[in-house]
């Protein structure tokens, strides 16, 4: 700083910026100081001016002796006037000090005048000098002088002309003109300082608040909480806090579309973001495209039409761009971060900075979650892969299964569920839940589901099965655990053999929709002990029971205690429908709280289909394999009325031939179908197949047996032939024997 | 669809003995006929097929019974069956006279040693079979 800035000489110039017409005329003046100096100076011109009434009687004016009166007015005329100024009652502004500085100026002239021009009031007149030339902004301070010096100049008027009296007036005046002209100078500079600090205060306040947002928006966009939000979810919390941090409108990050290259919108935030969703930028276009490309930073600010610039904003009220590349290791542009402002000024290098570095975080964000999404959906696939992908069709037993991934962003659990069909008719049900998430727990799930078929395909009891499947885990590596509970249900005699490894009690709803738990005893998961000394135990359900198998994800929930969820389980399976698909979904639309179950969730319910009552009636399409369906439909017919094995086997074989020779001969096109309808009456059983094709005769002596077996098995068989069909009407007695 | 039956074979010296569990239907014949047809290799006598824990034969069934059995007679092989008297389908066996074509037995051990008694052409004579070097004469 040069010492021409310390010590300024003033010159005319300075003179005349003085005089210049300013806006602000009274910038950089003090009001405050002002107003109590005006006051003040009103209090010590009044008590001077009583001092002096004393000194100089005024008497010597033309009014005489009503001078004492019109003097001592004049006096409280003062401390009014200072009471006025300094009080809180008006508070007067600049231009209320200006007159009061006049008037001031005005009540030392009319005392002078009182006194007879005495030369004493001359001090009061400078003190009034400064002080209007403090208070008034340099321009209106020179009339002000112009008005002292006059005021000063007055007794000539009226004391007369005196050489003496003369020199001196014109000696104080242009005194009063010099100090009046270095006060004003002296002042202004003052004034002139002041306002040069409040701008660099003002300034620096500016530049700190800015260095504040920018702390502020690094640490929102670096803020560590944001780690844990789902990908979605993250990219919007941060355009969100980008517009705050940078005072955008509109923010938005467009991701590479794979193949084509071209870029699409795959967050927005801000005016206009629901119409940006999923819109695309072709390659190479825009400014995104030209971020991209460039892999910086581009700006544009002060654009006329911003839609030139790129597509995605309408050029309305947009006039100032900002695109920052999204980089991934190895320096790949994978998307592009850019914000639009309706500011003219434009975004700075610090802006692009703080972009830059949200674009860094999104970036490894996008990194992260794709990698965690490939996972996700490899888990998701291997689980799925491993899960039944068709349900068996068994008579007797109504099956359904459901299996639920979790809430989107978690991981993969192992629930498991599996249905086998036994030699000997019998159905085993398995549901289970490996313990732990992700691939490792799936590939356990698929191990476990591979050894659970081999034993039961042998024939395995369910304790037997669930000991052996027991050591399968144990064998496994990772020390991982699962829950199993195995199911043995015999459609024919109606029971359910089971066992479990602890896994929560499956649930059965009697044919009059009570429900109650099974229970299971206290068994250890799989692979906790290397002999779980598992158990099976045996009920026997009512025909038309269902059974419901779950996992722990039904039922489980943050904040619920698992009996509530039985509970609510057992309330929905007791008024769900009677359908056991319907049922699993009704189960898993009101089981969880939320209508959304956090967890995986895996459910089976089977019904043990009523047994028909005297009269039933199947229908099947006329091939091959209908004739499992005919044999286990009717075995659990005639079973639950009382046929002794030998008979049951016999009637079944007759049966079979008869519904062969349907299947053997049915029509092409594949979709015939056949009819049997069974009564039982007074231990009389009467089996009907019907078909709606022309009975053929034995062609050879193979198929020749097939009828003889059926005639030899039954107590009458009788063939009617028919246009529309034919009929075959088997009865036997169930008690009887035929003879062979 | 899960198989309706299941093929368990053993070898018992030089007979085949398959046990059939499950049943035998029109869906499932045809195919069990072409895996007990390729299961009774040359070195073998013949088959011994144990029906003791099959649980249904029918029409289907007792046709490839008769047909097996015609297959392997005329390969100088033999196939008996395995129906105890309890068994409930001892009656269809009995019906459809697969017993006139078919030798069939109460056991397994019954059947081997018929087997062996049978195909051989002098008993006591140990060294015909079990040479595989043997001459035809």
């Amino acid at each position: 700083m040069s010492a021409e800035r310390k010590f300024p000489l003033p010159s005319f110039g300075a003179i005349r910026d003085l005089l210049r017409r300013s806006e602000q005329a009274y910038d950089g003046a003090d009001l405050l100081t002002a107003r109590k100096f005006v006051g003040v100076l009103w209090a010590v011109s009044g008590t001077i001016a009583l001092g002096l009434l004393l000194v100089e009687p005024p008497t010597e004016s033309p009014i005489g002796a009503a001078g004492w009166l019109a003097g001592v007015a004049v006096v409280g005329a003062s401390f009014l006037g200072a009471r006025w100024v300094l009080g809180d009652a008006e508070e007067p502004g600049f231009d209320g000090l200006l007159i009061a500085t006049y008037a001031g100026v005005t009540q030392i002239a009319a005392l002078e005048w009182l006194a007879g021009g005495d030369s004493a009031y001359r001090a009061l007149f400078v003190l009034w000098l400064g002080a209007g030339v403090g208070v008034h902004p340099p321009r209106r301070g020179v009339p002000f002088i112009g008005a002292v010096v006059a005021a000063g100049c007055m007794p000539l008027l009226y004391a007369g002309h005196e050489t003496r009296t003369l020199i001196d007036t014109v000696t104080n005046a242009v005194l009063w003109v010099a100090v009046g002209f270095v006060l004003l100078a002296l002042i202004s500079r003052v004034r002139s300082q002041r306002r040069e600090m409040h701008e660099l205060e003002r300034d620096a306040l500016e530049r700190a608040e800015q260095a504040v947002r920018r702390v502020q928006g690094l640490e929102a966009v670096s803020d560590a909480a944001l780690a844990h939000l789902p990908f979605d979810d993250l990219l919007s919390e941060l355009l969100g806090r980008i517009t705050k941090v940078l005072q955008v409108e509109r923010a938005a990050i467009l991701l590479n579309d794979g193949d084509t290259g071209a870029l699409r919108v795959r967050a927005a935030h801000g005016r206009d973001a629901e119409q940006l969703k999923r819109r695309r930028v072709p390659l190479g276009e825009g400014l995104a495209g030209r971020v991209a490309a460039e892999k910086r930073p581009v700006f544009i600010r002060a654009m006329e039409d911003a839609s030139e610039a790129s597509p995605l904003v309408p050029g309305a009220d947009v006039s100032s761009l900002l695109g920052v590349p999204l980089l991934v290791r190895g320096g790949t542009v994978i998307g592009v971060l850019q914000v639009a402002s309706s500011d003219d000024a434009g975004f700075s290098e610090d802006d692009s900075r703080l972009l830059q570095l949200a674009a860094d975080r999104v970036a490894v964000a996008i990194d992260r979650a794709q990698l965690n999404e490939q996972a996700h959906r490899i888990a998701e696939t291997l689980q799925r892969s491993l899960l039944p992908s068709r349900i068996p069709d068994i008579p007797g037993l109504t099956l359904a299964t459901r299996y639920q991934p979790g809430a989107a962003g978690s991981a993969v659990g192992g629930d498991l569920f599996d249905v086998v069909e036994y030699l000997d008719g019998r159905i085993g049900l398995a549901i289970g839940d490996v313990v732990g998430r992700g691939i490792e727990a799936a590939s356990l799930m698929g191990q476990l589901r591979n050894a659970l078929r081999a034993y039961a395909i042998e024939g395995g009891e369910p304790a037997d099965v669930v000991e052996r499947l027991n050591r399968v885990v144990g064998h496994w590596d990772e020390g991982q655990i699962a829950t199993l509970l195995y199911v043995l249900v015999d459609p024919r005699t109606s029971t359910l053999t089971y066992s479990t490894a602890g896994h929560l009690p499956p649930l059965v709803r009697g044919p009059d929709g009570t429900t109650s738990f099974l229970p299971t005893g206290e068994y250890v998961p799989l692979g906790v002990l290397p002999f779980g000394a598992y158990r099976e135990s045996v009920v026997a359900i009512e025909p038309g029971s269902t059974l419901i198998l779950y996992t722990d994800g039904l039922v489980e929930e943050r904040g619920m205690s698992v009996e509530d969820g039985m509970e609510r389980l057992s309330h929905a399976v007791a008024g769900g429908p009677e359908d056991p698909d319907a049922l699993c979904d009704h189960v898993l639309e009101t089981v969880p709280s939320d209508g959304i179950a956090g967890d995986d969730v895996a459910v089976l319910a089977a019904r043990l289909d009523p047994v028909p009552s005297n009269k039933f009636e199947l229908r099947l399409p006329a091939e091959p394999e209908s004739m499992v369906a005919v044999r286990r439909t009717l075995e659990r017919w005639l079973d639950a009325h009382g046929a002794e094995r030998q008979v049951m086997y016999e009637l079944t074989v007759a049966c079979g031939e008869a519904c062969m020779n349907v299947v053997e001969h049915a029509y092409p096109g594949g979709d015939a179908v056949f009819v049997l309808e069974a009564t039982h009456e007074n231990g009389e059983v009467e089996l009907v197949i019907r078909d709606f094709g022309y009975w053929r005769p034995p062609r050879k002596s193979d198929r020749g047996r097939g009828l003889e077996l059926m005639r030899r098995l039954t107590d009458s068989a009788k063939i009617t032939p028919g246009p529309q069909g034919t009929t075959v009407r088997l009865r036997r007695g169930l008690k009887t024997k035929v003879t062979a | 669809m899960k198989p309706l039956a299941q093929l368990d074979v053993e070898r018992v010296q030089d007979a085949l003995v398959v046990h059939l569990e499950g049943e035998i239907d029109i869906s499932n014949a045809a195919e069990l006929g072409a895996a007990l047809e390729a299961a009774a290799t040359s070195d073998t006598l013949g088959i011994v097929l144990d029906l003791s824990h099959t649980s249904y034969i029918d029409s289907a069934g007792v046709h490839l019974l008769f047909r097996l059995g015609g297959r392997l007679t005329r390969r100088r092989q033999q196939l008996r069956i395995v129906v105890p008297a309890e068994s409930p389908i001892k009656k269809v066996i009995k019906l459809t006279g697969v017993g006139w074509t078919v030798p069939h037995d109460d056991s397994v051990d019954e059947a081997v040693r018929g087997l062996r008694a049978e195909v051989r052409p002098v008993p006591g004579s140990d060294s015909w079979n079990s040479d595989p070097n043997a001459e035809w004469w």
